[in-house]
């Protein structure tokens, strides 16, 4: 089962040198733009989350469209001041977005499509004894892996230096700034975050 | 040639956060549970029935603000069941004052595990004649918290905390924790979560069996494998003619 897995990416990997499209990773930053509470009641100042990310451009039909899907991970590093429980938090994202190259510039470039967001929840479980009332009494650390897919709309913008750095290895270098909108077809829970950071296609 | 030089490894943050009531308790069906008053509400001791619905329809739409969560949590009125009752109604979480055992108690609620709903006691002897309703509300919001599976957490920043914060009475916006927790009690499990609706089905046919490999991995490498199969076809017709 792993060996079919292993030969399908490795035959997409080929057949994507093949037809030229071009390999790019992401490595930058990721905001989320909601409102959430500090211990004072104020808006938390919300940290940046290092991100990496690895895609394809692929041109279609010879215009200045393409699809440029990307796998990425967001390393969380926001985390709860809450001594009693313990679990681990990672996001690993999905894009599925779509190129336009603009006519201000051969260099500057739209993207727009949909993504999704997969956060991952563990914990290994375990009770732990929490203050309840007068007294105190015992609660349960999450003990399960769970998964929760958001899926978003995104918007971006790509510009590329058209640096030929062929001797080391690349052929461009960018730089990248996306909008995910989640929640886009509700006006009461809509909420917004973003990724900025560098491109560098080989 | 192209080099590939990127390979990242996914390295987990242990983070620290919510803990659960109980971890076999969840809500029947979180996309459409009904927070209700009690048949008895508050009147008796001086509360309005519109106070109570301000209070629960601000605590819905906070614990509804967790955009990766398939909670939806809905106002629903007036129930028929009463706190005393011995079962709560199915999927409700039934809101009403009461006696409790002391003065240092504001609220407390009480599972329905088999029914996946919740009953929440606001303490008569506390909230009566001119009493303070953003504490009224920032309690009713606590324990519909516990109704929804949380348990009380140790970040001052959250509405579950016990610990010294200088928010009062009632919180402005929910926090990470509380986001958390949401998050690991009631997932998007469909994998168009939040875009197109959840799919309510899942939640009657238990928790679907994801591969991350095979669902994210293979899927994304299906469609890239997808795309190059038709850049192909498109260069071989264009060649033909």
């Amino acid at each position: 089962m792993m060996l079919r897995h292993l030969f399908l990416i490795y035959m997409s990997l080929l057949y994507a040198s093949y037809v030229g499209a071009k390999s790019h990773s992401f490595i930058g930053v990721h905001k989320a733009l909601k409102d959430t509470q500090n211990s004072k009641g104020k808006v938390e100042d919300k940290p940046f989350s290092p991100t990496i990310g690895f895609g394809y451009n692929f041109n279609l039909f010879n215009s200045g469209y393409g699809f440029s899907p990307q796998i990425g991970y967001i390393h969380t590093t926001q985390t709860a001041d809450d001594s009693f429980g313990k679990q681990k938090i990672h996001t690993i994202y999905l894009h599925w977005d779509f190129i336009s190259v603009s006519s201000l510039s051969s260099n500057l470039a739209y993207r727009f499509g949909i993504g999704n967001f997969i956060k991952r929840t563990s914990g290994k479980g375990g009770t732990v004894e929490i203050p309840n009332g007068s007294g105190t009494d015992q609660a349960r650390r999450p003990s399960k892996t769970i998964s929760s897919y958001s899926s978003t709309f995104d918007f971006g913008l790509d510009y590329n230096f058209d640096l030929q750095l062929f001797d080391w290895g690349i052929s461009d270098i960018g730089l990248r700034a996306e909008l995910f909108i989640f929640r886009p077809l509700s006006s009461e829970n809509r909420n917004y975050a973003f990724n900025i950071g560098t491109i560098i296609y080989f | 040639m192209k080099i590939l030089l990127l390979g990242f490894v996914l390295i987990p943050l242990t983070s620290n956060g919510f803990v659960l009531l109980n971890p076999k308790y969840e809500l029947n069906d979180p996309t459409s549970a009904k927070v209700k008053i009690s048949s008895e509400g508050c009147t008796a001791n001086g509360v309005s029935d519109g106070d109570i619905v301000e209070g629960i329809k601000w605590a819905i739409e906070f614990w509804n603000d967790v955009p990766e969560s398939r909670l939806k949590l809905k106002y629903g009125g007036r129930s028929s069941a009463s706190l005393s009752d011995s079962r709560v109604p199915k999927n409700e979480i039934i809101v009403g004052c009461g006696t409790l055992p002391s003065l240092q108690i504001l609220g407390a609620t009480q599972h329905d595990r088999d029914n996946g709903a919740a009953r929440v006691t606001m303490n008569a002897a506390v909230y009566t004649g001119s009493y303070n309703k953003n504490s009224f509300i920032g309690t009713m919001t606590h324990e519909i918290g516990h109704g929804l599976g949380l348990y009380h957490s140790n970040d001052p920043a959250s509405v579950m905390t016990y610990a010294d914060h200088d928010w009062v009475d009632r919180p402005k916006y929910i926090s990470q924790d509380d986001i958390d927790g949401i998050v690991y009690l009631y997932p998007n499990k469909s994998q168009m979560g939040g875009l197109l609706g959840s799919c309510s089905s899942f939640a009657s046919e238990g928790t679907p069996k994801f591969n991350f490999f095979q669902d994210i991995i293979l899927g994304f490498f299906s469609i890239l494998a997808m795309t190059v199969i038709l850049r192909l076809g498109i260069r071989k017709m264009k060649d033909h003619f």
